[in-house]
């Protein structure tokens, strides 16, 4: 009898354990075969002159993709230096005053917001924005990566604070420190790491947006050095050289979405050495 | 208000309520300067929420409120504007210990006198030393004190959010079963850090722990259902209890 069920066990743990392996190998093999494709079509036209200089004009070799490699670095950063504060008062205000109208109006606008599909958002900044101002530019593009990136931070700044437990805030107040310097001094100090990582996260996420930036940032062919102008992205480029009858554009293509990898792997392994070190 | 020189903290007709639950009903209690005064009773019997009215971290969770009074040093708490003011001259430490995240040993102790304004150097080092040698932790962390609180152990992160607490140097230091998660080695170090303590600090100290209330008191304070059954010397009302209803729980009947 104990025999038995002690076989009944080990047949479980087999069957679980295949079953683990197979679902963690279903999961790898798209990131090998993306990762290859990207490879084999895009290390071709990885040269030096990729990462420096403008796209030749069609149908001549050479060139790069240096403006949107530039474009695609100042419009992230724009969008984390203008979404993170925001994005993390918010998760404040909806894990500290739940009970709060403004905190609930919050969480529900969150909820929505971050269920919309990006395009829509695009289409959203280019009536309010690119056709007020007049036309696209980098700012209508921070604007709508910020709409992506905002609702995504600030739930998940909501589940940083919401796990610190109570008697923390409590033991602050006990110190006779009021709730504000609780809240920013011990609290938000506390979790910065969680906060950090997951702004990083963030980032990964709308580096690789296209959808909304069609609508806002468009593309251009020199560098974005204006608010008010169009500007490129990798994501856009890659979108529009992709598009073309040209070889050396579709290779410039698969060397740009390349580098997106790139920069979507490095912000995951920052992700991970920022765990052991914050 | 009249209070004699040697009475610390004293409630008058205190009920506390959550919403329209009264969980504290009409408790005149007065604890005496640097002594320590147990509360006991069975679980929901209101002594945690009774020690939380007397530094207002009562009124802190939502649709909490008080009604009759409480005096410190004879000034009526309940009558001052700000509860901040109150809180640096009764501390407290809590059920679970509480090390705040991501801050060293160092910066534990000093969190409550930094975020007052202290950045003397110096002082902010010489009190680091003096609160956890009071606390009775320095000879263990005094050769890692800028690594995490976290990483200690559970008794001493206790000893450390006890260090903290004095840190601000509190008159009063309330003390909500401060030893109910730890080990009895780890209980051990913290009862005879109190018993240490007498004629310096006056300490309130809710327990489940009998004998703990036993060893470590001058006073003890019986509730039950929300009211104080019983009060006095820890000797008389461990050993010749007036309540029917004490002796009934001192001696293991319930709770």
């Amino acid at each position: 009898m104990m025999l038995n069920t002690f076989r009944v066990r080990k047949t479980k743990n087999i069957v679980a354990i295949t079953l683990m392996g197979v679902t963690a190998t279903l999961a790898c093999i798209p990131i090998f075969l993306i990762l290859f494709k990207c490879l084999e079509l895009g290390l071709p036209a990885m040269t030096l002159q990729f990462f420096t200089e403008l796209p030749k004009p069609a149908g001549e070799s050479g060139g790069g993709l240096a403006h949107s490699i530039l474009g695609t670095l100042t419009i992230v950063t724009l969008t984390t230096i203008a979404s993170v504060p925001v994005a993390v008062i918010l998760g404040l205000l909806t894990s500290e005053f739940p009970k709060r109208k403004t905190a609930r109006l919050a969480s529900l606008s969150l909820d929505v917001l971050s269920a919309i599909p990006s395009i829509l958002i695009g289409v959203f900044i280019y009536e309010f924005a690119v056709v007020a101002m007049g036309g696209f530019s980098m700012l209508a593009g921070v604007a709508a990566l910020a709409l992506i990136f905002i609702p995504i931070m600030a739930k998940s700044s909501h589940e940083i604070f919401s796990l610190v437990p109570r008697e923390i805030r409590e033991s602050g107040m006990a110190l006779g420190l009021s709730r504000s310097r609780v809240l920013v001094s011990i609290l938000l100090i506390g979790v910065r790491g969680g906060l950090l990582r997951s702004a990083l996260l963030c980032i990964a996420r709308v580096s690789g947006e296209s959808a909304p930036l069609l609508f806002t940032a468009l593309n251009a062919n020199y560098f974005g050095t204006s608010l008010f102008r169009p500007v490129s992205t990798l994501p856009v480029q890659i979108y529009t050289f992709a598009q073309t009858p040209f070889p050396a554009w579709q290779e410039a293509a698969w060397a740009g979405a390349l580098v997106l990898i790139g920069i979507s792997l490095s912000i995951q392994v920052m992700v991970r050495v920022v765990g052991s070190k914050v | 208000m009249t209070t004699t020189p040697s009475i610390e903290l004293e409630t008058k007709n205190l009920c506390a309520f959550f919403g329209t639950f009264k969980a504290v009903s009409d408790v005149s209690l007065s604890i005496i300067s640097n002594q320590v005064t147990s509360l006991i009773g069975p679980s929901g019997c209101g002594k945690s929420t009774f020690l939380r009215c007397l530094n207002r971290m009562h009124e802190e969770i939502e649709g909490a409120s008080i009604s009759g009074k409480v005096f410190f040093k004879g000034k009526s708490i309940y009558d001052m504007h700000d509860p901040i003011e109150i809180r640096k001259h009764i501390g407290m430490v809590f059920q679970k210990p509480t090390p705040f995240p991501s801050m060293s040993i160092f910066d534990n102790v000093i969190a409550g006198v930094r975020l007052s304004g202290e950045r003397n150097k110096k002082v902010l080092a010489e009190l680091v030393e003096r609160s956890l040698r009071e606390a009775a932790l320095w000879e263990e962390v005094k050769d890692k004190l800028h690594t995490l609180g976290t990483d200690l152990s559970g008794g001493q992160q206790q000893r450390l959010c006890i260090a903290r607490a004095l840190a601000v140097a509190p008159p009063v230091l309330l003390m909500d079963e401060p030893t109910s998660a730890l080990d009895p080695i780890s209980t051990a170090k913290i009862e005879e850090w109190l018993v240490g303590m007498k004629g310096k600090l006056t300490v309130v100290i809710v327990t489940h722990n009998m004998q703990q209330a036993a060893r470590v008191s001058d006073q003890t304070a019986f509730f039950l259902s929300g009211e104080l059954v019983e009060s006095g010397n820890t000797g008389v009302v461990f050993t010749v209890p007036k309540d029917k209803r004490t002796e009934s729980y001192i001696t293991g009947r319930f709770g």
